[in-house]
């Protein structure tokens, strides 16, 4: 057997135990002499499914990066102007398009993107000039390109955008380049080889084209890719499989293509230099799909799966030394009762849940325990309520205030067998929030019976005292966190807000917003790693699934949950919350869901040595 | 190829679904223990699994829509002598609206 060295010409590293597994590791071989076995760290490419669109079509538009992508326009039974947003986990319906259309091109982020050119109903049907600017929430017009045309390419960004390519019959397929500087389009040196159905990425002052389709050529695809520097296209090597109707993402020196006919599920990554086969293929192969991203983490989305006329299918390319698991919702044990509007406590595997309406609709003062995967009947409650403040753990929680037809301020501590009643809470209310542990707790906002309230309160175990009020009155909020470092986001004000505010133990400053006003969500976590689930939105009236992820700074999109509900009890935290009954709009139920956080794990590779 | 398979089942707890179905496929409850399920393999496979019975979109939705009208008369049936409409949304919750299967 050939050793390592006489085949690449170096010595494998002797190791008594694996190095650090960081990128300086990649590509490095080394022989771990405690195991005995030849290890490698190696970048995993894969291509994985990520939510669907909400709706079927092709030859859409598409821009952004995978967690933050923007799909627009295109053709599904009829020309589309609707717009989705993808962050990382699913799509949500954007503004619309002013102007329907199909093959149209894109560039910029899902704040701030640019569409232009494409296909028209009419009448008279045919390629647009149009150009639309988006805001992350509706489309305005832009500047018009000087050549009107569809399946044209382009990349950049919203204020200095490039467009390239396309058909404009009796034209057909074009080279033609035109820049655009926020306001109006600039024509520009075109590039040698006209085409249509081709792909683009890169800045407007560094830009690929690659492939595409043009009738001069037989069979009419290509796989010719021209570089721009800002002035002039030249030709550089080309990619390894000709095609049209591909997508694609990244920079000039790194970028990736992928799809298109008639190699509907191949990848290749671009170096700058060459093209590389990907190992990874889509599992949906297709053609005239939209694309965004970047090498190591792109997005296919949409497209034409031959024979048939259109996909909602998104997956996702990686291409990292880490494995990746995507975080997600799955069922959780199912209590003994129906509950809503209750107090919740504890962590996802040792869980409490308390008081809360149950079915039929009355208040409750029974609790129960998680435990060993399975609910238990606890304690029961001096006061019977619902939509009271709770926190604390599964052997030490707090209830105080709530509801019975009329405010409460009772206040009970439950010390994992029994509750007992301590000093009341200063003020009656319902509605409230809670947050922190039973000698450490934080009573925020809530509805007084007259109107929503700011006030905030501290408990030290004995005594509550009243602290600095939140900057926005509310009920129904969500929060999490301690007593020196909590978080409250949404909430009815009354009307529902996607406001955030962090208390630090006295005084609230304002958070990052939430990506969508919601009501009587659920929170649970950390000031810094907090998650908030179901409620109520605007979009979705009766309730919610959606989930959000806050790391101190801003919210991200999660996986969401499979039944969407509102007044869910709460326990655990951002990485490994639980989710129990809550009311899914027709009955108070009793099932739950466990969320479990993503991760990304880096994994060496054994190496097989014969 | 539609979208969607639509189907019953009922929620048995844990491992019902579990993290693995729910990246594998989309997967969605409603009330009257209807499910929409991704159209793909792995999708059908977990309604069957779960001793689920297929329907088309319409039966599912009509059975949807029956358990919504069953919650919004039982929602306007149950008062309280004196109750104020606050109160009873307070008690009972909001009243029940309509929901529309994707």
């Amino acid at each position: 057997m050939a050793d390592y060295s006489s085949i690449k010409g170096n010595r494998v590293q002797y190791l008594s135990t694996d190095p650090t597994l960081d990128s300086n590791s990649e590509g490095q071989v080394w022989y771990n002499t405690t195991t005995g076995t030849l290890k490698g760290l190696v970048q995993i490419k894969a291509w994985s499914s990520g939510g669907n669109l909400g709706t079927s079509r092709y030859d859409i538009g598409g821009t952004g990066i995978q967690t933050a992508a923007l799909g627009a326009g295109g053709y599904g039974t009829s020309f589309r102007n609707d717009t989705e947003e993808y962050n990382g986990f699913s799509w949500t319906a954007g503004g619309n398009l002013g102007t329907a259309r199909y093959g149209l091109g894109m560039a910029g982020t899902q704040t701030a993107g640019l569409g232009f050119g494409g296909f028209v109903p009419g009448p008279p049907p045919g390629p647009t000039n149009s150009t639309e600017e988006y805001d992350g929430t509706s489309w305005t017009s832009g500047g018009n390109l000087g050549t009107g045309r569809r399946n044209i390419r382009g990349c950049g960004l919203q204020t200095a955008g490039l467009a390239f390519g396309g058909n404009f019959p009796p034209g057909g397929p074009t080279g033609r380049t035109e820049e655009y500087n926020g306001t109006s389009w600039a024509e520009q040196n075109d590039m040698a080889n006209g085409r249509e159905w081709l792909s683009g990425f890169g800045i407007q002052t560094a830009a690929i084209a690659a492939g595409g389709s043009t009738p001069a050529l037989s069979p009419p695809l290509t796989n010719v890719v021209e570089s721009y520097d800002g002035t002039n296209w030249t030709s550089v090597n080309s990619m390894n499989t000709g095609r049209y109707g591909l997508a694609a993402g990244g920079t000039q020196t790194l970028g990736i293509v992928f799809s298109g006919s008639p190699s509907p599920t191949a990848t290749e990554e671009w170096d700058g230099t060459n093209w590389i086969t990907s190992p990874a293929t889509l599992a949906t192969g297709r053609t005239q799909l939209g694309g965004a991203g970047t090498q190591s983490a792109a997005l296919a989305f949409g497209g034409k799966p031959p024979p048939s006329s259109g996909t909602t299918a998104t997956e996702e390319y990686n291409s990292n030394i880490n494995a990746i698991t995507k975080a997600a919702w799955s069922s959780g044990a199912t209590m003994n009762i129906s509950r809503r509007a209750g107090g919740g406590a504890g962590t996802q595997s040792l869980a409490l849940v308390f008081a809360g309406a149950g079915v039929p609709p009355t208040k409750l003062s029974s609790s129960e325990e998680l435990s060993s995967g399975s609910w238990t009947s606890g304690g029961t409650m001096g006061t019977a309520r619902y939509f009271l403040g709770s926190c604390g753990t599964q052997t030490a929680a707090l209830g105080f205030a709530g509801y019975d037809g009329g405010n409460k301020f009772e206040v009970e501590e439950y010390n994992g067998s029994s509750w007992s009643e301590v000093n009341n809470i200063p003020y009656s209310v319902r509605d409230l929030t809670g947050f922190g542990i039973q000698t450490a707790a934080v009573s925020a906002g809530g509805y007084s019976g007259t109107a929503v309230i700011s006030t905030t309160a501290n408990y030290d175990g004995t005594n509550w005292t009243s602290s600095g009020s939140m900057a926005t009155a509310r009920s129904a909020v969500a929060s999490s966190g301690t007593q020196t470092a909590g978080l409250v986001a949404g909430g009815q004000t009354p009307s529902n807000t996607d406001v955030t505010e962090e208390y630090d133990g006295t005084s609230w400053t304002t958070g990052g917003t939430l990506s969508s006003v919601r009501s009587t969500a659920t929170g649970a976590g950390i000031q810094t790693s907090s998650l908030i689930f179901g409620g109520v939105t605007p979009t979705s009236p009766t309730n919610s699934v959606l989930t959000e992820l806050y790391d101190g700074t801003s919210w991200t999109g999660q996986a969401n949950l499979a039944t969407a509900r509102k007044v869910i009890q709460p326990a655990g935290t951002a990485s490994a919350a639980l989710a129990a009954g809550g009311d899914p709009g027709t009955t108070t139920v009793a099932i739950t869901e466990e969320f479990t956080g993503g991760t990304e794990v880096v994994t060496a590779s054994t190496l097989t040595t014969s | 190829m539609a979208l969607f398979i639509y189907g019953t089942a009922t929620n048995t707890g844990k491992g019902f679904f579990t993290a693995e179905d729910r990246r594998a496929f989309f997967l969605r409850g409603y009330p009257a223990n209807v499910w929409v399920i991704g159209n793909n393999e792995k999708g059908a496979l977990w309604l069957a699994e779960k001793n689920g019975v297929e329907k088309t979109k319409s039966e599912a939705q009509t059975l949807v829509t029956a358990e919504v009208d069953a919650a919004k008369a039982a929602w306007d049936a149950n008062n309280v002598d004196g109750e104020t409409a606050e109160q009873k949304e307070a008690r009972l919750g909001p009243k029940p609206t309509d929901i529309t299967l994707p």
